[in-house]
């Protein structure tokens, strides 16, 4: 299967980016590339990154996806994972699989209101 | 000893008429007295001699009786067909253990095992020779087993169902409020258990969209090193999620064991009781230093 390619939608100041459902390697490369690309494109303060699609996580997704907020986070944003299937995260605690120190949250709404609370220069907003 | 007859011919086997006819009283009187049935009778089916101990087992008062009341084969089997098998059997050779229910006296069924062969009377027709005796009781046994048998199997069948029950119902994922849940354990989680557990309560979250689960632990007196990795392993999971989970009602034994066990516990958030768990889930700004939680908003 050819890389999908996806889509990277800004919304606010925030990356939106749906993982088409089984990405093959060459697409979470690609993602990783499209993100960064985005990232400077916009200076982003978030990534809302959505795994709802996804019902198999790999040593090589989690990898990546933990390098890709790490990226993101030198670029001056923060990433949260959303719509983890239960299924997944049993597997990745099974497998000891991490996310790093990546944050996660129920769905995107969530998501968006955790980065709702940043600015842009990474810092949490005092309330 | 002494014969009442005494005739010239003997029999082919070298015994004397006197001695036979001597010999044929005592034996008759051994048939009469033994407690097993025996009868002889035509092939056809009617009786030429029956015991005591066979008419008493019919349920009749003597051989006279049954003789007058059953005097073929067709009155004495409660199912006919069961003669053809017995006659059909009988021609390939001596029949041993031939189970087969006869009628008493009342009409009533009763279970016999019969031994038979053919054999010659003293005018060469053929009689058969049979031996009877009465298995009704342990037929009624046996019975009595395979029914106690197949109540046994269903009875087990019940228990592995209640044991799944079990299973469920002692680790109930309740809605407390909007966006928390909470689940009492109860027993220890062994990995079936927890597998479960975790499956459940994942979906509960995402279904309920609740970001905070209070694991109430207060019913697990004690904990193992694989239940113990078991529940950090949920916790990892639902945080995963997208979820925080507080943990309350920590016993000393746990929260030794927790410890001495070296598992990491950086960022488990716990609670004294479930209560101040509620109140931290509900109202997160609302927390004091008081309560020994692991994140306070400092103010």
């Amino acid at each position: 299967m050819a890389a999908q390619k996806v889509s990277v939608v800004k919304v606010r100041n925030v990356l939106m980016v749906t993982v088409p459902p089984e990405p093959d390697d060459e697409t979470i490369s690609q993602l990783q590339e499209q993100v960064l690309q985005a990232m400077d494109r916009y200076q982003a303060k978030g990534l809302v990154l959505d795994i709802s699609a996804v019902d198999t996580l790999d040593s090589f997704f989690a990898r990546t996806i933990a390098e890709t907020a790490g990226m993101v986070g030198l670029m001056g944003g923060l990433t949260v994972i959303t719509g983890m299937r239960p299924s997944v995260a049993i597997t990745a605690v099974q497998f000891g699989l991490t996310l790093g120190n990546v944050m996660t949250a129920l769905n995107s709404d969530r998501a968006l209101d955790i980065l709702e609370n940043r600015n842009s220069f990474g810092r949490q907003r005092d309330e | 000893m002494a014969g009442k007859r005494k005739t010239e011919k003997t029999s082919g086997n070298g015994v004397t008429n006197d001695n036979r006819i001597t010999s044929l009283a005592i034996l008759q009187n051994l048939v009469e007295k033994i407690l097993i049935g025996v009868v002889i009778t035509t092939p056809e089916g009617r009786t030429l001699y029956r015991n005591r101990a066979s008419a008493e087992m019919r349920g009749f008062d003597s051989p006279e009786d049954a003789a007058k009341n059953s005097p073929t084969a067709a009155t004495s089997y409660y199912d006919l067909k069961d003669r053809e098998r017995f006659l059909e059997l009988l021609s390939k050779g001596p029949v041993t253990d031939f189970e087969v229910r006869f009628r008493r006296k009342d009409g009533t069924p009763f279970w016999a095992a019969l031994n038979a062969r053919f054999d010659k009377d003293d005018s060469g027709n053929t009689v058969i020779i049979t031996v009877s005796q009465d298995i009704d009781e342990r037929k009624r046994m046996e019975e009595l087993v395979a029914q106690r048998t197949a109540e046994l199997q269903k009875q087990s069948e019940i228990v592995s169902r209640q044991a799944q029950e079990i299973l469920e119902i002692s680790t109930p994922v309740i809605q407390l409020w909007k966006g928390v849940l909470v689940t009492p354990l109860i027993g220890t989680l062994d990995s079936e258990r927890t597998q479960r557990f975790m499956e459940r309560l994942l979906q509960r979250i995402v279904d309920t969209d609740s970001e905070t689960v209070l694991i109430d632990i207060t019913g697990v007196p004690a904990i193992d090193t694989a239940t113990a990795q078991h529940l950090i392993d949920t916790i990892t999971a639902v945080k995963l999620l997208g979820a925080q989970v507080i943990l309350t009602g920590v016993r000393p034994a746990i929260a030794q064991t927790l410890i001495h066990l070296g598992i990491d516990l950086t960022g488990l958030r716990t609670s004294s009781s479930l209560a101040v768990g509620l109140q931290m889930a509900i109202n997160p700004s609302r927390t004091t230093v008081k309560d020994n939680t692991d994140v306070t908003k400092e103010k």
